[in-house]
């Protein structure tokens, strides 16, 4: 039995274990101090100080958001802390250095690190709590040029590239989660391609939050230098808790001229209870890249199952002539769970084109928002958007909704936008139980039918994983 | 009376300076009759505070401009409305003037008594229901215009099509003129369908007076089995490049068990113009085909906010927007379906459609949908684009002038909205 069969036998959240390790914990509350000393620990250059002393004054004059249509009570955030760390000591050249707990969560996790290390042609980086605790196949990528490490290592080794890309897509001030994690945050992956590469293997980070009573805050920043390419993928779980946790990230992407970045997310942090709705991550995160160059492509593909409050938006800015866009997301809402999730597309460089395409299913008491901006700019002629946004209802206490922006100020450009929603219908159900299949088996084949349009984007092993993940999600949600 | 402190929180924001406020609404020709809704609608507007574009209704509404501008309470002159009744609503013609309901150019001869008219005062003096569900009305209302509007009422009309009837087209005129610059008018109307009637309203409102604030409220209640065709009309422009002038006008409607309503739209632009609709399908299968164009040019905007609210099962809404902007005019769209959990079994398509005939323009579109039941059909689409450079060389290539190809194209995509006008008259000058 493999652990996916294991996982879809058990139903409940799988990944809500803990892991008992040694940690390094700030005290709770959030202060200037707070930033320095994350910074300290970190031994941190000058310049980066300030950027996240930047950040914080930015954000103690900031208010969350509250246009989202989430519900949730109001976050204290000096009720948590903000660095979590295994107490371990940071540099490692092997992962035999590792703390075999946290190797054995991760397996636990279906993240094996040392098999991946050994057979496997994807370089992980797992990030625990607030740091990041391995990155395999390092020696393979740099031989290629590729640089992949932790942020903390790169600011160490590249702090150039740091510095000219950090904030460039995601400035501090953008809005309140992302001043937030500008100043607080804690690790998170770095990746540069460098000109006329093809990065030899896909690449994958790995989330992990352990600590009850700590957020969790990385940064990913991807440079893709002229004419390369990278696929990476990004996967989440936490442990199952009665509080709730606050995961506010920032993914920043950047591609020149000729370059792609292709972004790959399953999301199944610890979606709370699904009878009471206690507990579960608070997902606020702010994902964007930046098609700087000409012909220059960024495609994100999301599969959205976990958190109990996801507010995230990854979007693209198409500023290189020719650039393009994609975003193609699945988000399944089950239990009490509460998803406000789209993308924005600004269109700014000639004949910039975008495609959305977005599949929620809301089953149980969940709701699910869909919420995209598409933003055509006077100096953006021959721009093309096609968006399509369909939404499915699986049982009669749940909802979904559907707030598109479509702004348009220039003549010379098109935008198409569809979108429908609708339950399974009985006919369908009828056709499937006629040939002696159950109704959850239906439903769940209806689903994955529905959702293939997204499901064809994913890597290959992340398409499986992720059309059983939303079978497992939505056993008893059909009644 | 409405509190001193209710007035003077209204005169500090809403943009009316009247000093004479209190006196304003005490010389209202009805005596203190309309004063609850008056101290409703001040309540009401102080709870709702100014609008700013993070209101969700205002999002694309440059409410800087809305609340920069100061107005007065407009003065007592009431001029001749000169309305040209189109020959297919002879005999049935209600006059408005400056928001006051004007019996001696109104003219219901040809309405065998099937359609009644009356003031606004005059039913809430005598009817207590429809005087409680006013008020009601005043204090759900999400709009802070309309709250505005109930505030400062003097005056309007209520007009009952009784039971049964089959009338011919009603012709209802808004007019603003006559009066000084920098007036805030209000304008109120409310009809009544009685059940199993049919007819077809047309309401002109003429309010593109330079310097002029004409703050709308119109409630229509369509009746149990009643079919209405309703067509709103806002004609062209009278005033003149760099002036300026405001028309808000809030629409409610409410539809009965099995009614049908038809619904067109047609405004030709104005330096502000903006319309809130809200739609509620309260009874068992009722169905509404909503079509609406708005055509701004010059510096004009053209704000539609509209809610389709499905609260009962089976109902079905048929939405088409189309924009066509000019020059460096700004159209905005927020139209959003709600199906509230019990109404099961609703069907509803909405499409948005924007044509792009200058660079300078903008058009912003937010097609909506919030769903809370699981047995509905719902679709909504929206588009953003100029004329098809192939429709338009098909046309050159048969001699027509470039200009002209364009004006073929712009037709054929306004069709679809002036097409569904079945009153001649009222088509033609749509399409003119």
């Amino acid at each position: 039995m493999t652990d996916l069969d294991q996982v879809v036998a058990r139903k409940e959240y799988k990944h809500g274990f803990t892991t008992d390790i040694d940690t390094e914990t700030l005290e709770k509350g959030l202060s200037e101090d707070t930033v320095r000393k994350i910074s300290a620990i970190k031994n941190e250059p000058e310049w980066l100080l300030k950027f996240r002393l930047k950040a914080f004054r930015m954000w103690k004059k900031m208010s969350p958001p509250v246009w989202a249509n989430v519900k949730f009570p109001p976050v204290d955030f000096q009720d948590m802390s903000y660095y979590s760390a295994p107490r371990k000591k940071p540099t490692r050249k092997s992962l035999d250095e590792v703390d075999p707990e946290i190797l054995e969560t991760f397996e636990r996790l279906g993240i094996p690190i040392e098999e991946q290390k050994r057979l496997s042609n994807v370089a992980v980086d797992a990030v625990f709590d607030s740091v990041s605790v391995a990155t395999t196949h390092k020696k393979k990528l740099m031989e290629a040029g590729v640089i992949f490490l932790s942020f903390s290592e790169a600011v160490k080794e590249f702090p150039e590239l740091i510095e000219k890309y950090l904030g460039t897509v995601v400035p501090p001030g953008d809005n309140f989660y992302a001043a937030l994690n500008s100043a607080v945050f804690s690790d998170g992956s770095f990746v540069y391609i460098p000109p006329d590469t093809v990065s030899p293997m896909e690449l994958s980070t790995y989330f992990r939050i352990n600590t009850e009573e700590s957020g969790q805050f990385e940064r990913t920043l991807i440079v893709a230098a002229e004419r390369s390419y990278v696929s990476y993928i990004e996967g989440c779980t936490a442990p199952q808790f009665d509080s709730n946790q606050l995961h506010a990230a920032i993914v920043e992407l950047v591609a020149l001229d000729d370059a792609e970045i292709k972004y790959s997310t399953v999301q199944n942090w610890y979606p709370g209870d699904p009878e009471t709705g206690k507990g579960g991550i608070f997902n606020f995160v702010v994902k964007r890249g930046k098609c700087q160059g000409k012909n220059s492509k960024i495609s994100w593909t999301q599969v959205e199952t976990g958190s109990a409050i996801t507010w995230k938006y990854p979007g693209c800015i198409l500023k290189g002539d020719n650039s393009s866009g994609e975003f193609y997301s699945v988000a399944l809402t089950t239990g009490h769970q509460q998803a406000d999730t789209g993308t924005k597309m600004i269109h700014i460089g000639k004949n910039t084109k975008s495609v959305i395409i977005t599949k929620g299913i809301s089953a149980d008491s969940a709701s699910n928002t869909y919420r995209g901006r598409v933003f055509i700019s006077p100096s953006a002629t021959g721009a093309r958007n096609y968006t399509q946004c369909d939404s499915m209802l699986v049982g009669d206490s749940c909802s979904a909704h559907t707030f598109p922006y479509i702004e348009g100020a220039t003549e010379f450009a098109q935008l198409e936008h569809e979108a429908s929603t609708s339950k399974i219908s009985d006919d369908q159900l009828f056709y499937f139980r006629q040939r002696g299949i159950d109704a959850e088996e239906a439903v769940s084949a209806i689903v994955s039918g529905f959702c293939k349009d997204v499901f064809v984007q994913l890597p290959m092993e992340f398409s499986v994983e992720a059309q059983k993940l939303l079978a497992m999600k939505l056993e008893d949600s059909v009644g | 009376m409405v509190t001193e402190q209710a007035v003077k929180r209204l005169q500090d924001c809403s943009g009316v300076v009247a000093d004479d406020l209190a006196a304003h609404l005490d010389s209202s020709p009805i005596g203190a009759v309309l004063t609850p809704a008056n101290v409703a609608g001040t309540e009401r507007f102080i709870e709702l505070g100014l609008p700013h574009s993070k209101h969700e209704m205002f999002t694309y509404v440059n409410t800087g401009t809305v609340n920069s501008h100061r107005y007065i309470t407009a003065g007592e002159t009431l001029p001749s409305p000169c309305m040209d009744v189109p020959p297919e609503c002879s005999g049935r013609s209600i006059a408005i003037i400056n928001g006051s309901y004007r019996p001696e150019y109104s003219d219901l001869t040809g309405a065998d008594g099937q359609i009644v008219a009356r003031h606004l005062g005059d039913v809430v003096a005598n009817d207590r229901l429809f005087a409680g569900d006013l008020i009601r009305s005043i204090k759900n209302d999400k709009d802070v215009f309309s709250a505005i509007n109930s505030a400062l009422i003097k005056e309007g009309v209520v007009i009952d099509i009784v039971e049964n009837a089959i009338t011919e087209p009603l012709f209802i005129m808004s007019k603003t003129g006559g009066i000084n610059e920098g007036a805030v008018t209000t304008p109120r109307l409310s009809i009544r369908a009685g059940e199993n009637s049919r007819s077809t309203v047309i309401i002109v409102t003429d309010h593109n007076q330079p310097d002029i604030f004409t703050d709308s409220v119109f409630e229509i209640t369509v009746g149990a089995k009643a079919h209405m065709d309703l067509y709103m009309i806002q004609p062209g422009k009278k005033i003149k490049k760099g002036e300026f002038s405001q028309s808000f006008t809030r629409l409610k409607v409410v539809q009965n068990e099995n009614s049908y309503a038809s619904f067109v739209g047609a405004s030709a632009g104005s330096p502000l113009l903006r319309s809130s609709v809200e739609w509620r399908l309260t009874g068992k299968g009722c169905k509404v085909d909503y079509k609406s164009l708005s055509q701004p040019a010059g510096a004009d905007v053209a704000h539609l906010f509209a809610r389709f609210v499905h609260t009962a099962p089976e109902c079905e809404s048929d939405i088409v927007i189309r924009n066509i902007v000019r020059d460096s005019a700004s159209v905005s769209t927020d139209s959003t379906v709600i199906v509230s959990r019990g109404a099961f079994g609703s069907v509803s398509r909405q499409l948005v459609n924007n044509l792009m005939l200058s660079g300078n323009g903008r058009a912003d579109t937010k097609p909506n949908l919030m769903i809370f039941n699981d047995d509905v059909k719902c679709s909504h689409g929206a588009t953003f684009g100029q004329t098809d450079p192939e429709q338009l060389l098909y046309l050159r290539s048969r001699g027509l002038s470039e200009r002209r190809a364009v004006s073929v194209l712009t037709e054929g995509f306004s069709g679809v909205v002036t097409d569904a006008i079945k009153v001649p008259s009222i088509r033609e000058m749509v399409a003119s």
